[in-house]
Formats: C-alpha cells, sequence, structure tokens
C-alpha cells in the first residue's frame, strides 16, 4: 500500500510536472513561441458571408461624489454598451479545426476580410465553423493627417511569458453552406461568464488600439513608426507579474505591480494575486494603469527614457529623471481617457461626467459586484488640482498630500515631483471647467501635437528624445515645448507653470535672488565665461516629510551636463564655496555617467522616509571623477581623459557635517585649471 | 462505486499536486528575501502607495497552518508579524474569510500589540468552510497610521495556492536556476534570466 501510495504520489508530481496544458497545477509551463499570425486570404467558390460582430465589455466605476467633486471610484458591475474590438485578427477554423479563412475586424467591430473592408467568406461546405477572434492586431491605420507616415498598431495581448498564449474568444456557427451566417462574439468581464475573463485582455487590447488611434490624429505629421514595432502585452487573470521579477518571492506577500520592460517592448499588467480578482489589486480594467504603462513604452521608443527607476511615492521630491518618465505616464493614462471616453468608457457615469469628466490617475482593488467582492481606491489622483492644494490621503486625521509645491517660496521644486509634473501636463493641453473644489484653470486648448514635437526622438525634430538632449527632465521638456511655439510659449501654460505646479522654466526670475542664481535647471550646460556667475546653493533643514531630505535633489544639489567639446582644453574643475548662512555642510564634486543612478548618502530611514542616519558615498560605478573631501574647495582633474562623445553630469552636491537644523545657503564658483570661469550656459 | 473508484485517485493527484507544491515552498523558503536586504528586495516594487511604507516597517507571513480537504472540516490559517522597528500599538487588524466561510476560533479584527524590533507576533484563526476542495482565499490586512503615515498592506492565501500561477512561474524559474547550476558546473552557457530588474519600469 504504502509502495502504491509512493508511486502515486511520484506519478502524480511527474503529470503535474510535465502536463503542458493548462499551466496551472504544473511545475513547468508549457513553452511555446506565438502562434504564426494568420495572413492568408482564402479564396472560397460560391462562399457563404460570415456577418457579425466582436465586442467586449469591462468593469465600470462606482463613483461617490460631494458637491462638485468626485471623490473616489472602484470597480463595479460591468458596462452594458458593448465596446468594439477593433482592428483585431480573426481566424475562421472548419470543424477539422483546419484555418479556413483569416480577417480582421473593423472599426465597429464587425468581422471583415483581411483587408478589413470586403465581407469574410468562408467555404460553402455545410458544418459548424469556429470564429476566433484574437487580442492581436497588425494593422495600418488609414486616415492619418495629409503628409504623416503611415505607421502599424502592431500589438498582441498574451496570457504568459511561456505559453505565448494570445488571448482569444470563440463562438461555433453552424453554416448550412448558403448565404450568409451571423457571429457575435464577446468578451465577458466577470469571471462567471469567461473564467478567463477575456474582457480584461480585450480592455487591454482596447487601450492600446485607441491610444495609438489618438497619437495618430494629434501629431500632425510627426512620425510615429517608431510606434510600429511589435508590442507584447502579457496578462493573466489572477496573476501578480511581479512573480517574473522576483520568482523565489513569497506570492502571498509581494506586491502587486504592472510594468514595462525597458528596450523589449514589452508591457506587464497585474491580473490580481494568487487566483484572487475579487479582492486584490488588479489593473485589468484600470485603464489609466495601463496607459500609463504604455505612456513608458510611447516614451522609450519614441522619445527616450532615461528614467533609472527606483521608488516613487508621489509625496517626495525625487530624481527628475523619474519624475519625469513617471509624470509623463501618469499624464499619459488620465489625458486618453478624458479625450477618448467614447472608446475606453462610453458608460462612464453621467455623475463623473457632469464633474468635468475625467481628471484622474485611478488605480483600484477587487470590485464590488456581490457578495465575496470588495472592490476598494488603491490610489486616486485628480490632475485637475491645483498643485498648491493637491490631492490628500487622511491619516489618522492628519492630511498627506500628493506632490504639494509652492510656486513663490521653493521655484523649480514640480521638476523633481512626478505627480506635479503630471498636473502640469495635464492642464496644459486639455479643457477643463475646474469646478472641483481647489482645481485649477487648465490651458484650454489642445496642445497634443506641441508635446509631441517637443518629446519625439526625430532626428529632424526638436524633441527633447534627440541624442543632443542627454538627461531628460520636465526642465527640459518645457524648454523644449517653448521651442514649439517658436519661443513665444502660450501664457496659460507658462502660468500654469509659474503659479501653480512650481516648474518655472530655466529664465524665470524667481531663479535669481539678489543677482545670485539660487537654482539652475537639470542637466543645463555648463560652458568658458568670461565673467564670474553668482551661484547658490541652499539646503535645507533636516526636518519635515521630504525623503533625504540631506541629499534633496532640488536643495542640496545642483546638475550640469559636462560636454567635454563644449569646454576644450579643460583639464580639471574646480569648486570654491563659501558659507553664507545656516549649517555646516561640506560641497562636493561628483561627476556621473550618462546612466547613473543617484548615490544617495542617507543610510538609514524613518518610516516617513526621513534620512536618520548618513555618511558620504564616496565611490560608485556611476561616479567618473569625485572630490568628497571635508571643505569647501575642491577639484576634479583629468577630466580630458574622459570619452568625449560621451555626456557626463556635474554633480555639485552639499553634504551636512551635522544633521542641519536650519536652511543654510552657500555660495560658489566653478573654474577651470587655469582660472577661467565656467558657468551654466545662457540658453538651456 | 464509480465515483469512489474516480475519487481515490483524484485524491491522490491532488496529494501528489500538493506535494509537489509544497516541495518548492520548501526549497525556495531559503532564497526568500531577508529582513537584512528587505529595502533591497522591495525598493523596485513602488507603485504610488501606503502599502510600500509598511514594508519598510514591518514584515507579514501568512500560511495555511492545516488546510481542510472538504468544506465541512476546519482548516487553520496562521499570520506572523515581525517588526523591523518598533512599532506602537495601536494598528488595525482585520481577517477577510471567503464567501460563505464560518469563523470557529479566533478574532476576525482586532489590535496589533506594541512591538520591539525583531519582535514577532502571531494571529491564528480556524475556519470552515475554506479548503482544497474550491480555491479560495484568506486575506490578512493591517491599516493605520504610524508617524503620521498611512499603513495599509495585506496578505493573501489560497486555499488551492497548487492551482496558481505564481506557483508556476516560482517552480519552473527555480527549475532554471538548477539547470543553469549544473551547467555552470559543466562549464554551458546559463540561460536567460526571466527580468532584469534594471529594465523593469513601473
Amino acid at each position: 500500500m504504502i509502495k502504491k501510495i509512493a508511486t502515486t504520489l511520484a506519478l502524480s508530481f511527474a503529470i503535474y510536472g510535465c502536463s503542458p496544458a493548462a499551466n496551472v497545477g504544473t511545475t513547468s509551463p508549457s513553452v511555446a513561441p506565438e502562434v504564426e499570425e494568420c495572413v492568408t486570404s482564402s479564396t472560397h467558390s460560391l462562399p457563404v458571408i460570415a456577418n457579425g460582430s466582436a465586442n467586449f465589455f469591462k468593469r465600470n466605476v462606482i463613483p461617490s461624489t460631494s458637491g462638485s467633486n468626485v471623490t473616489s471610484m472602484i470597480l463595479g458591475a460591468p458596462t452594458t454598451t458593448p465596446i468594439p474590438i477593433q482592428f483585431a485578427e480573426i481566424r475562421v477554423l472548419n470543424s477539422s479545426g483546419q484555418v479556413v479563412q483569416c480577417g480582421k475586424t473593423n472599426v465597429t467591430g464587425s468581422l471583415k476580410a483581411l483587408d478589413g473592408v470586403s465581407d469574410l467568406r468562408i467555404p460553402n461546405v455545410p458544418g459548424n465553423y469556429t470564429f476566433q477572434v484574437l487580442a492581436r492586431t497588425n494593422h495600418t491605420l488609414t486616415g492619418l493627417p495629409t503628409g504623416k507616415t503611415a505607421f502599424k498598431i502592431y500589438a498582441s495581448v498574451k496570457s504568459d511569458i511561456y505559453s505565448n498564449e494570445v488571448h482569444a474568444i470563440s463562438q461555433v456557427i453552424n453554416s448550412t453552406g448558403v448565404g450568409s451566417v451571423t457571429a457575435t462574439i464577446t468578451a465577458y468581464a466577470r469571471e462567471s461568464e469567461s473564467a478567463e475573463i477575456r474582457g480584461g485582455a480585450f480592455n487591454i487590447y482596447n487601450d492600446i488600439v485607441t491610444t495609438y488611434k489618438y497619437i495618430g490624429q494629434n501629431t500632425g505629421t510627426s512620425n510615429l513608426t517608431c510606434l510600429s514595432p511589435k508590442l507584447e502585452v502579457f496578462w493573466r487573470a489572477g496573476f501578480n507579474p511581479a512573480q517574473y521579477i522576483y520568482p523565489s518571492s513569497d506570492p502571498s506577500t509581494l506586491g502587486t505591480l504592472s510594468f514595462y520592460l525597458r528596450g523589449l517592448n514589452q508591457l506587464f499588467i497585474n491580473g490580481g494575486r494568487l487566483g484572487n480578482v475579487q479582492t486584490q489589486d488588479t489593473d485589468h480594467f484600470d485603464d489609466a494603469v495601463i496607459i500609463h504603462e504604455l505612456g513608458h513604452r510611447v516614451e522609450d521608443v519614441c522619445g527616450k527614457m532615461d528614467s533609472p527607476g527606483g521608488t516613487h511615492f508621489g509625496l517626495y521630491r525625487i530624481d527628475p529623471r523619474l519624475a519625469w518618465s513617471e509624470g509623463w505616464g501618469n499624464f499619459f493614462g488620465a489625458h486618453m481617457i478624458r479625450n477618448n471616453i467614447a472608446s475606453i468608457n462610453p458608460d462612464l457615469p453621467s455623475t463623473v461626467q457632469s464633474r468635468d469628466g475625467w481628471l484622474y490617475y485611478l488605480d483600484t482593488s477587487g470590485y464590488q459586484d456581490g457578495s465575496g467582492t470588495s472592490g476598494s481606491v488603491y490610489i486616486m489622483v485628480n490632475l485637475n488640482r491645483s498643485g498648491t492644494n493637491p490631492e490628500t490621503a487622511l491619516v489618522g486625521g492628519q492630511l498627506r498630500y500628493y506632490d504639494r509645491v509652492s510656486p513663490a517660496s521653493n521655484p523649480g521644486e514640480g521638476h523633481y515631483r512626478e505627480v506635479s509634473i503630471a498636473r502640469s501636463l495635464f492642464k496644459g493641453t486639455n479643457t477643463c471647467t475646474a469646478t472641483c473644489t481647489s482645481c485649477s484653470s487648465c490651458a484650454n486648448n489642445s496642445y497634443f501635437e506641441n508635446y509631441w514635437k517637443a518629446f519625439e526622438n526625430d532626428p529632424n525634430g526638436i524633441g527633447m528624445g534627440k541624442s543632443v538632449y542627454p538627461f531628460r527632465s520636465s526642465a527640459r521638456f518645457y524648454s523644449r515645448l517653448n521651442q514649439t511655439f517658436s519661443g513665444s510659449m502660450p501664457p496659460t501654460i507658462d502660468n500654469i507653470l509659474d503659479t501653480d505646479e512650481a516648474q518655472q522654466r530655466e529664465s524665470n526670475s524667481a531663479y535669481t535672488v539678489s543677482g545670485s542664481r539660487i537654482s539652475v535647471p537639470y542637466g543645463i550646460k555648463l560652458v568658458p565665461s568670461m565673467t564670474v556667475c553668482n551661484l547658490k546653493i541652499q539646503p535645507i533643514a533636516s526636518a519635515g516629510l521630504t525623503t533625504d531630505s540631506n541629499m534633496d535633489q532640488r536643495y542640496s544639489n545642483h546638475f550640469y551636463l559636462v560636454d567635454l567639446t563644449s569646454i576644450p582644453g579643460v583639464t580639471r574643475i574646480n569648486l570654491t564655496a563659501n558659507k553664507i548662512s545656516g549649517s555646516n555642510h561640506d560641497i562636493d564634486l561628483v561627476l556621473y555617467n550618462q546612466s547613473y543612478k543617484y548615490t544617495e548618502d542617507c543610510t538609514g530611514k524613518n518610516a516617513a522616509g526621513d534620512c536618520t542616519g548618513y555618511q558620504r558615498a564616496a565611490s560608485s560605478s556611476d561616479m567618473v571623477r569625485t572630490d568628497r573631501s571635508a571643505g569647501l574647495v575642491k577639484q576634479i582633474s583629468t577630466i580630458n581623459s574622459l570619452d568625449p562623445s560621451q555626456p557626463y553630469l556635474l554633480n555639485v552636491r552639499s553634504f551636512p557635517t551635522a544633521l542641519p537644523v536650519s536652511p543654510s545657503e552657500y555660495s560658489y564658483i566653478l573654474t577651470d585649471q587655469s582660472g577661467g570661469y565656467l558657468c551654466p550656459i545662457s540658453n538651456f | 462505486m464509480p465515483n469512489f473508484k474516480f475519487l481515490k485517485p483524484a485524491a491522490m493527484i491532488t496529494a501528489g499536486a500538493l506535494f509537489g507544491y509544497y516541495s518548492v515552498q520548501i526549497i525556495t523558503a531559503s532564497t526568500q528575501p531577508t529582513s537584512q536586504n528587505r529595502f533591497l528586495a522591495s525598493a523596485t516594487i513602488s507603485k504610488l502607495g501606503n502599502e510600500q511604507f509598511a514594508r519598510s516597517i514591518f514584515d507579514i507571513k501568512i500560511q495555511n497552518e492545516k488546510i481542510a480537504e472538504t468544506t465541512e472540516e476546519t482548516s487553520i490559517v496562521r499570520v506572523s508579524i515581525q517588526a523591523f522597528q518598533k512599532l506602537p500599538a495601536g494598528l488595525i487588524f482585520t481577517w477577510h474569510l471567503p464567501k460563505d466561510a464560518e469563523l470557529v476560533e479566533g478574532s476576525l479584527t482586532g489590535l496589533v500589540s506594541e512591538l520591539d524590533i525583531d519582535q514577532v507576533e502571531e494571529f491564528q484563526i480556524k475556519l470552515k468552510g475554506y479548503s482544497q476542495a474550491e480555491q479560495t482565499h484568506v486575506v490578512f490586512a493591517v491599516k493605520g497610521d504610524m508617524l503620521n503615515t498611512a499603513i495599509d498592506r495585506n496578505v493573501i492565501v489560497s486555499s488551492r495556492p497548487e492551482d496558481s500561477f505564481e506557483y508556476v512561474v516560482q517552480a519552473y524559474e527555480k527549475s532554471k536556476k538548477e539547470v543553469d547550476t549544473n551547467n555552470k558546473k559543466l562549464g554551458k552557457a546559463a540561460s536567460k534570466r526571466a527580468f532584469d530588474p534594471n529594465d523593469v519600469v513601473f
């Protein structure tokens, strides 16, 4: 008996270890390439015409309101209006499982031939035919603005990285062999109607198609062939894709995550955790999250992604490259939803529509749809709010703000805050009535085409994606945006930057106090100067809710682009600083490579994110030259031996000799080995 | 009788699956992030949200102490909270049970005790209606605030963890790693790691 049990156990283990079938309950998933695209149009004599359409349903939002404000939204029951599945691949199989026709849905979701226009024709042989609609497309967009180069929506939504199974829905239709047949193929949102929740897969698909269509129509003649390479999306109901990143982590406690794989054209959308979609964080119906991740892909292929990655809470000043990338993603999601409601959610509740429409980054957990379910808001941020009085989270009676800024007291700090950047981008190209409490006026014009010109990497354009603009941030973006208006930025945008979001542009007078420059735009080029430039760095006190305040990226650091070809003959950079007021700091020099990760001096933080211990980080693989000795006179040498084809970032950094109890101010000058002045270029 | 004949092998297969699942758990347990490197382990898990604060303050583990075969039998779920820093009293814990489950023993909600660094507090419930017969979930959530910071974290356990795709990924990546280790000994090239965390953008 024992032997029998052992044999059976071993056999069972082996079955689960080898079964390629379902990919769950196994220790080894089926591994296969993605099925080939159906691209052959078959000719059939006296064919039967296949009519019909493909649609999907998604879970709608349930808003809560107070006066003119939408205070929260959770996921609820599915929408009632079917949403067409556009431009999706169709495969028709006969009763033997052979593909007898390929086709494509059109813009209304109707089943059509591969050209998207002609009738879909199947053989005149009576019998059952399976109509499959895949969450995959390889569609060249038409009807683009005159002069625009054609580009493709080329994407597939697949269940996992091993099986590469493309999500699909199907219907079996019996044909008499004459006349026509009609198939209505639907992807549902409820588990009870679709165990795999195919509605989730097609919602992700729809967000991609809708976004590409919008970009195609709203970027003038800009070349969008950068979008044409295939995008792979991986999503599975009930599965947390963070497990791919940390495969040995306990899935019970591993945080849920959607993400983009840089350079690989792959998106991963969170489907829940351990099979649970009812109460856990899921993103397949969170359009803002899906399009946020898509925004990263767009930045990666059509712009240039400099983000070093890392944590971001929307509460602290962070690396401006990270702040820009995340702010762009947050904006991108909210903007696409707001401007494509009919395609993304035709049943958006009137209570949201009447309150100025969609203004939000929204991430939900679970849903409310019968017993055993529990929907909640994970994150909701209104991007129409003023940066001086933004969204808050009420914690034990105390308010925490999503990237609150003070344009007058802290000019430029918005460039270091992702939610502030998302707000400025959103308000800068939308029309809003600002009816919600503490909301701001928008630019009330559509400037998305200008945004794109400022963003893109087209070598013939002026966008910051070009290689001449390394160390990209919102400071660079708004500088380039100004150039898209030939140097005459619309006052409505500047007003948002100056009075609402503390993202003043480089030439703003707020940066100059008593003749000294107190903040420089991140990554401004350092050039020789005949005259001294008065520069001041103003480290703040170590107090309040600011992550790593001793090394605050806005206050304790200045960052300059070092382009060796712009400072020919310079072998050494000297820094001479003088204390004006405040606590004692050393002022150091660090030269970083292009892909650097900022090396923090903070060695410990409390729960609020404040630095509680610190130690001078004297070296890292990203630091190519440093002088972090004690004092106020520093130098980095032999910079002429560095690769002149590479950009470098000079970090003028304060290091507190004791936790600073008061705000401080230090003046400094930068010179070369001959005493020649080095200053930020006048034209950013 | 035919049903009975069918059920016995089914039960054996289920037992085999569980054996496989728990074998992987035992083996992978040794590679879990430790409290010492928890910041590194979670550094790139960075959605906006209060959950992230909680991760730096305490660790939660949840497990099926005993999982029943049928819904009529009693299962036991245990949670342990380990403080990474001094944890004041006042955080509220809540157990969320599956639909139609019945609490047999324990409290569904209460307060987490004051904990010193590295001190552990355990919670346990006994319940019916949560068994291997059907995949359902128990969630343990901790909410509150600490040092003006919101705490909002939940952990989840499944009655059939072997049915989850997370388990498939765990097992498959582990087996790949073992193959790589063997290949390395033989001087063969390693397979590509699933992801390089440096490429991940949230």
